[in-house]
């Protein structure tokens, strides 16, 4: 009985065993000839080379296999020829033939799919290749694209600065002339401020594009600086007669670390868009603190946002449908989302539940524990300042008492070291540039001498960068702060320290 | 504006001229020699003034020292270009009012 293996090998392969002598004369076979295109019935005698001229030449004396041969009637076979020193015929050897031509097909198949694939793979790569250098030419467009807005918008305020100067040294002059004259000029104050802070917009847009917003976190107590945003809103919403107010879930003096630069600008865009998109009703500023998030919500009874502009909205020089009529350059949202980003939080705006808009932010902060504020302590707490422009420091001092804040100003950093108490004070403030030495060597050598107290080290716009930062800490200053224009932010800061 | 501050503000407008003769002496120093000491020196100059300028409300005479101040870190020779007449004139015309 046929062993099965041997059945499916007859089955499928079919194959002829040609038996040969030494002088390549067919002695037998077995095996289907037609099938390999061997003759017809009867090929004894034939010389095998006739059929298989693949053979002519080859030394017998040897197993050697002939892989993938093509046969004369189009079929492909493997080849084996095996000498037979022992057979019927001395010097003879054994041909196999093994039908090889679905092999040769698959592998055709595989050689085309293979082929194939290398073209798709070239074309990928091609594509892949295309679409980085899309990418790059976007980013270099993008970064130009920044890189004016924000040259433009310096352009800008130069100019506008000089007409803000000569209003404000105008109405300084006219202060005995007639109200419509003042009426005047204030116009021209508030519009040249309102095109200061599109411009500003635009500058912090820009940052925001070319991803150079580098946040400096300091520690910051959220109710009065939410209270003073409000303030400053307020005679805004006066002008609409709308109702202003605050809900502020958060225990007293709750600090943050935050950036409380940017946060203020984050909030108050929200606060002036609803303001400016609120005609009559209300503008709800909301607080709350939860599982280490700040949630802050502004809540208006306005126009509200169609539901297609929704999505759109905080890309940058984008406005609703309903909103195209009001002034704006469309960035207010977009420098919201940009801020909350580089916080890590989450901005959202969404339909009012009767009316208006909601635009929340979420973002984590953990909340830093410090003791409360003994007020007979704030009230012996002094601030010493350093900075040697005697101008800076004499109107320092005169808004900060008016502030009811205890203020000594130095202008000379020996006499400023010479002078700091061994508790007091709650706090030392010293200008970076300085005549003959700077802010740092200032901090570093009370460090030196064991003086602990907080001291912040006040930069201008220009200098600060992240190395200027990083040797501000290793110096032992606390925190950087920006130099601001106005007194009223830098108070706002120290009273945030406190 | 308080009264108190309205004094300040004054005190400091009649500083200008004594300013301005410091920023054109720290100018005319540079563009004789343009040495890091007189670049250094020219540069506190134009920081102090954009400070206290900045500081109290004269906008325009601290955008103009801003930008004197970027051109002599970026570009020295559009600052010797540009010229510092444009702020004398500022600090000239404030401090006649």
């Amino acid at each position: 009985m046929t062993p099965p293996y041997e059945e499916f090998f007859q089955q499928y392969f079919s194959p002829l065993t040609l038996e040969v002598d030494q002088h390549d004369r067919i002695v037998s076979w077995q095996g289907d000839l037609t099938h390999y295109g061997i003759g017809d019935t009867d090929v004894s005698g034939e010389t095998v080379t006739r059929y298989l001229p693949c053979l002519i030449a080859l030394p017998h004396e040897q197993n050697i296999s002939l892989p993938l041969v093509n046969l004369t009637n189009n079929r492909v076979a493997d080849i084996h020829v095996q000498p037979q020193p022992n057979g019927d015929t001395p010097g003879g050897y054994r041909v196999v033939l093994i039908d090889a031509t679905t092999t040769q097909e698959s592998l055709q198949k595989n050689q085309q799919l293979a082929h194939d694939v290398s073209l798709v793979n070239e074309k990928l790569e091609e594509l892949s290749n295309s679409l980085q250098e899309k990418n790059r030419q976007l980013d270099i467009a993008n970064r130009a694209k920044a890189d004016f807005i924000s040259g433009l918008s310096h352009e800008f305020r130069t100019p506008i600065a000089s007409v803000l100067g000569h209003a404000r040294w105008l109405k300084q002059r006219c202060q005995n002339s007639n109200n419509e004259q003042l009426e005047s000029l204030e116009t021209i104050e508030r519009s040249g401020e309102y095109l200061l802070t599109l411009i500003e917009n635009l500058l912090r847009q820009g940052s925001i594009d070319a991803d150079k917003l580098v946040l400096s976190p300091s520690i910051i107590e959220l109710k009065p600086l939410l209270q003073s945003l409000l303030d400053m809103v307020k005679p805004l919403a006066e002008e609409k007669s709308l109702s202003l107010s605050g809900k502020m879930e958060l225990e007293d003096h709750a600090r943050f670390k935050l950036d409380g630069n940017y946060l203020r600008q984050a909030i108050v865009n929200l606060l002036s868009n609803a303001i400016k998109f609120t005609d009559e009703g209300h503008v709800y500023l909301n607080a709350l603190y939860t599982d280490e998030t700040l949630h802050i919500e502004v809540v208006d009874s306005g126009i509200g946002i169609d539901p297609q502009s929704l999505q759109h909205l905080t890309s940058s020089f984008t406005r609703g449908k309903n909103a195209v009529h009001r002034p704006g350059l469309g960035l207010g949202l977009s420098i919201v989302q940009g801020i909350v980003t580089a916080m890590n939080g989450r901005f959202e705006i969404r339909p009012g539940t009767s009316a208006g808009t909601v635009a929340s932010l979420s973002i984590p902060a953990p909340m830093i524990a410090l003791p409360a504020i003994d007020p007979t302590a704030q009230a012996r707490g002094t601030v010493m300042l350093l900075d040697d422009n005697k101008d800076i420091t004499n109107l320092y001092r005169l808004f900060f008492k008016e502030a009811g804040i205890d203020l000594r100003t130095y202008t000379d950093p020996a006499e400023f070291m010479e002078d700091i108490p061994p508790t007091n004070p709650e706090l030392l403030i010293t200008d970076y540039h300085l005549h003959d030495t700077n802010g740092l060597s200032v901090v570093r050598q009370l460090r030196e001498q064991g003086h602990q107290h907080p001291a912040v080290l006040l930069t201008a716009t220009l200098d600060i960068d992240a190395e200027l930062r990083a040797r501000a800490e290793a110096a032992g200053c606390n925190d950087c702060w920006v130099k601001p224009v106005k007194v009223e932010e830098l108070i706002a800061q120290v009273r945030n320290c406190l | 504006m308080s009264d108190e501050l309205k004094q300040l503000t004054q005190v400091f407008i009649n500083t200008f001229p004594e300013k301005a003769q410091a920023l054109e002496s720290a100018w005319a120093q540079w563009l004789a020699h343009p040495n890091n000491s007189n670049a250094e020196n020219l540069h506190k100059q134009l920081h102090e003034l954009s400070g206290s300028t900045g500081l109290y409300g004269f906008l325009d005479i601290h955008e103009a020292c801003q930008d004197s101040l970027k051109l002599l870190s970026n570009n020295p020779l559009a600052l010797k270009k540009t010229g510092i007449q444009p702020l004398l004139s500022l600090l000239d015309k404030h401090s006649q009012a």
